[in-house]
């Protein structure tokens, strides 16, 4: 069992500058839990106090319900794994992974074989004898892998540990830690920046902004129900499209006005918005939510700015006069850059957000 | 091309030249040491090895080149260790790191006149500070020779070199500590190590290059020290004191035997190569390479 619970955790740095507001996460045993966001946004001090080489400033931080913000790193039973690795350059493989038990005083027998079993769950036997400077990026954040694995820590923390990897290498190493979480089932909190690496690997998100939580939920919850404007544009790849409309009555309707283009609202979003009527609102529609008419029809028209080929798929920038927008097609769909294009939104799949607040309006 | 390489040649031209003579002024000094000459007059008899053959059968030779290795030993360790350890302690201070290392350094920046003069002073029998100090805390000072006990003075002088040096260290060891990865010691910190398993287990394994600039810039200190030795004690009492250096300035300058005096800077040449190269090769090998 191993639970990680932050409770009101802040973070203000000398000088007064404010890292981390008010942070409130549940971490549960076994659980893959990433903190992703921008950087600066506090991920990575939010990790930094869970495995206590930061300061906290103020709230409580539990793991296996005892409270430890004033227990040193070594005695919370974490590990971590680093960007850059952070290996020991003048020892070997061996004695990197090794280190960690030595100073807790196993016996040499347990040492050696809890190093050669996660050696070979690593695949990295062979390597034992070298020293990280003989080392590919790859091997070296295995070995930092395995250097926490020998542990047997109650919570594994990583401070995005694939950002220095070639992106071949990093998704499969992105496809290896979710392995090794199945393997071990132990309690994962997992730090990046790459919505990608949230998306694929987290039981759980949590989306931090300027230092404080905008949502935390699974992927999917997310990528279909994001609370604000922030999290639906950082969620999902190519990211939503945020097209500002004025709202309108027309005949009983409510129309949405992007200028060049009107699109007639559902019944269930014209009585949820109908208070706005009058009013500027953001619509927010995903790539693949944006669909071709080939016909023309009354959708947005648009000129085709960008065209990316990606065999599966076509990523299409194009613009209105007034907005930026992408759109994914099919590969059978050509077009040329400076084409008239017509686009449908699938309007059901839309999302609305506040202009001011930039909250999610539900409808 | 060729131009451009001719051109990029041309600006090592006053290293080139310094260098020449000083390679020049060895060569010129290897064979003064073959002859026997005052050093005024423009004649001099050409005496084979005769300088060197009566050099090492002098027991103030031996005696001299014995207290160099004194020094070296004395001396390179404790002020490398001490450097270290100071400098691991400032690495982990904010600002007052700063203020210690100014004060650390300082010494530095004195010539070796003053600090010869300062310390000399301070070890003086009756006046001196350490003696006084001693007395305010009711030791027996009156057998407390310092420079003048011919079993200690070599120790007092090499810790004013010691005073001297120690900064130096520091600054170099707190540059190779600061260039060092901080996720390498948090690393550490996770698993569990103690701040000195941390400071000789991590840090001084992956400073060698300071190690190296450190211990190679003191041995060659060590090797020609003498304003130390001028100042302090003249080579006293007797030659309890004499350095290799000193010896060469008598026998040159006071003697005037110029013929023996660069045989005796041949070897001194000669003891720092021995010392430094091979020492070097090693360390940057297994420090720096590695």
């Amino acid at each position: 069992m191993a639970t990680v619970e932050l409770k009101n955790i802040g973070k203000v740095y000398e000088g007064g500058v404010r890292a981390v507001d008010n942070a409130n996460i549940t971490v549960n045993d076994r659980e893959f839990v990433v903190f992703v966001g921008p950087s600066g946004c506090g991920k990575t001090t939010t990790l930094r106090m869970v495995a206590g080489l930061e300061d906290i400033t103020e709230g409580e931080l539990y793991i296996d319900g005892n409270l430890v913000n004033d227990v040193p790193p070594k005695d919370r039973d974490i590990a971590m794994v680093f960007q850059n690795y952070a290996l020991y350059p003048h020892m070997t493989v061996y004695d990197n992974m090794a280190f960690g038990l030595k100073i807790r005083k196993y016996p040499k027998a347990e040492i050696q074989s809890r190093v050669k079993e996660a050696a070979g769950v690593l695949e990295i036997e062979e390597l034992l004898d070298r020293k990280p400077k003989a080392l590919s990026g790859g091997q070296r954040q295995r070995v930092a892998l395995g250097r926490a694995i020998v542990r047997k820590p109650k919570v594994f923390l990583f401070d995005e540990p694939l950002s220095n990897l070639d992106a071949k290498l990093r998704v499969q190493m992105r496809a290896e830690i979710s392995a090794l979480h199945t393997r071990l089932q132990s309690t994962m909190i997992y730090v990046t920046h790459d919505q990608v690496e949230a998306m694929t690997m987290a039981d759980k998100i949590v989306v931090m902004k300027s230092g404080v939580i905008q949502q935390i939920g699974t992927p999917l919850e997310l990528y279909n129900n994001p609370a604000n404007r922030f999290v639906a544009g950082f969620i999902g790849s190519p990211p939503m499209n945020f097209i500002t409309v004025k709202l309108r009555e027309e005949a009983g309707k409510l129309i949405a006005d992007e200028g060049d283009s009107q699109i007639e609202l559902l019944p269930r979003q014209a009585a949820a918005v109908k208070n706005l009527a009058g009013k500027d609102v953001v619509l927010g529609i995903r790539p693949e939510d944006l669909i071709y008419d080939d016909k023309g029809g009354r959708g947005i028209r648009t000129r085709v700015e960008v065209i990316e080929p990606l065999g599966a798929s076509t990523h299409v920038y194009v613009s209105t006069k007034k907005h930026q927008l992408i759109s994914v097609v099919p590969p059978t769909i050509q077009f040329k850059v400076g084409d008239e294009a017509v686009f449908h939104p699938i309007l059901d799949r839309a999302r609305f957000f506040d202009v001011e607040t930039e909250q999610t309006i539900p409808v | 091309m060729v131009f451009k390489k001719s051109y990029g040649f041309a600006y090592l031209t006053p290293v080139l030249v310094l260098t020449g003579i000083l390679y020049l002024m060895i060569v010129w000094n290897l064979v003064a040491s073959l002859t026997v000459w005052n050093g005024i007059l423009p004649t001099w008899k050409w005496a084979g090895f005769a300088n060197y053959l009566n050099l090492f059968s002098l027991e103030r030779f031996w005696d001299n080149l014995r207290h160099n290795v004194i020094w070296l030993v004395v001396f390179i360790v404790p002020t490398t260790f001490l450097g270290f350890v100071l400098a691991d302690f400032f690495s982990a201070m904010k600002r007052t790191e700063v203020v210690f290392r100014q004060i650390f350094l300082y010494p530095m920046a004195l010539s070796y006149i003053v600090t010869g003069t300062l310390w000399a002073w301070m070890y003086d029998p009756s006046s001196g500070l350490v003696n006084s100090l001693l007395a305010a805390f009711h030791v027996d000072v009156a057998r407390l020779g310092w420079i003048a006990d011919p079993n200690i003075a070599i120790y007092c002088m090499i810790v004013a070199g010691f005073w001297q040096y120690v900064g130096f260290a520091v600054v170099v060891y707190l540059g190779a500590i600061r260039g060092l990865p901080t996720e390498m010691f948090e690393a550490a910190r996770l698993d569990g190590a103690s701040r000195v398993r941390v400071m000789f287990g991590i840090t001084f394994p992956n400073v060698g290059h300071g190690t190296l600039i450190t211990t190679t810039m003191l041995a060659i200190f060590t090797v020609k020290t003498f304003d130390l030795v001028y100042i302090m004690t003249g080579g006293g009492p007797g030659d309890h004191t004499e350095v290799l250096p000193f010896l060469m300035y008598q026998v040159a300058y006071s003697q005037r035997d110029f013929g023996m005096g660069t045989a005796i800077s041949t070897v001194i040449l000669l003891f720092a190569a021995i010392m430094v190269i091979p020492y070097s090769n090693w360390a940057i090998k297994k420090w720096v390479r590695e």
